[in-house]
């Protein structure tokens, strides 16, 4: 009873530490945030009905459950999703939405393996380590990818606005 | 390794925000023993209205009302003895017996509640037949 009790706690501020950047990335990989949040709501279900169990880096762990849980639910699908340019994932700074919606379709513009690194890395603030634990790839993959990200989210950027402009 | 200029960039990236996640749906789990106590007080409540409804309704009671035809022909249809004395029923009788007298004669017997053993008269009939002269 008492250790339910404690994993219900342990689980609920694992999902206050992190579910924002979870939904992001889980934003990314299918394009709908709706979707993105229900994928996160099953993961943490699981979790408090069977517990974390043994994972020694819980953040990987819950962004590698996240990402099974979404490519489980696209291969029943059997069906791709476009990004969904409608829906806001970011807080902009200084409300500028303008500039969120410019980083939502960079961001949708890049390669799929790419962007998962980029939201992993910048939001989800993981070590490429750790990213290469969830994605299943060498941490200099990772990294590798995440150079190409950034250079093309800089180009997609800046075109219009010159590079030392705000995204 | 970033050079400076992608670290720039990367640190302008971080001041976008996620928005927050949707509050996770977590279903508080109820104790067994106050789910049964819920349980097993609904039942009592549940119980007791219906032995209520039981107690208030007496068993075979026609709840329908009385059609009023039915009413209205049972009241012309009755006997005169034992009803009411009232105008209405004084002026059916006046209007339908062949005399005054008669009418007079039915409205006092109106009270007589039963009737008398073979052998045994009436007192009222006997001084009602006999001619008194005065």
């Amino acid at each position: 009873m008492k250790n339910t009790r404690s994993n219900g706690e342990t689980i609920e501020t694992l999902y206050r530490r992190h579910s924002s950047a979870l939904v992001l990335f889980a934003a990314a990989m299918t394009g709908d945030r709706a979707r993105a949040q229900d994928a996160v709501h099953q993961v943490f279900a699981r979790l408090l009905a069977q517990g974390i169990g043994q994972a020694t880096n819980a953040k990987a762990y819950l962004f590698a459950s996240v990402r099974n849980a979404i490519l489980n639910d696209a291969k029943a699908r059997r069906r791709e999703v476009a990004l969904d340019a409608g829906a806001a994932w970011f807080e902009p700074p200084g409300r500028d939405y303008a500039a969120e919606l410019r980083l939502r379709q960079a961001l949708a513009a890049l390669d799929g393996g790419q962007r998962e690194v980029t939201v992993l890395h910048v939001w989800g603030e993981l070590t490429f380590a750790e990213i290469g634990e969830v994605l299943g790839v060498s941490p200099n993959t990772a990294a590798s990818r995440y150079r190409y990200a950034l250079a093309r989210l800089r180009e997609t950027l800046c075109a219009k606005e010159g590079c030392h402009a705000e995204p | 390794m970033l050079n400076p200029e992608e670290e720039q960039f990367e640190a302008r990236l971080k001041e976008f925000r996620p928005l927050r996640a949707e509050p996770l749906p977590v279903e508080r789990a109820v104790p067994a023993r106050r789910r049964r106590f819920v349980l097993a007080a609904c039942a009592a409540a549940a119980i007791a209205i219906v032995v209520v409804l039981l107690l208030k309704i007496p068993y075979g009671r026609d709840l329908s009302p009385a059609p009023r035809r039915a009413v209205k022909q049972t009241a012309a249809e009755a006997p005169a003895y034992g009803r009411p004395l009232t105008i209405r029923s004084a002026n059916e009788l006046l209007a339908d017996a062949p005399s005054v007298k008669s009418a007079l004669d039915e409205l006092a017997l109106q009270g007589r509640p039963k009737q008398l053993p073979p052998g045994k008269q009436s007192a009222l009939a006997v001084l009602g037949k006999e001619d008194f002269k005065l």
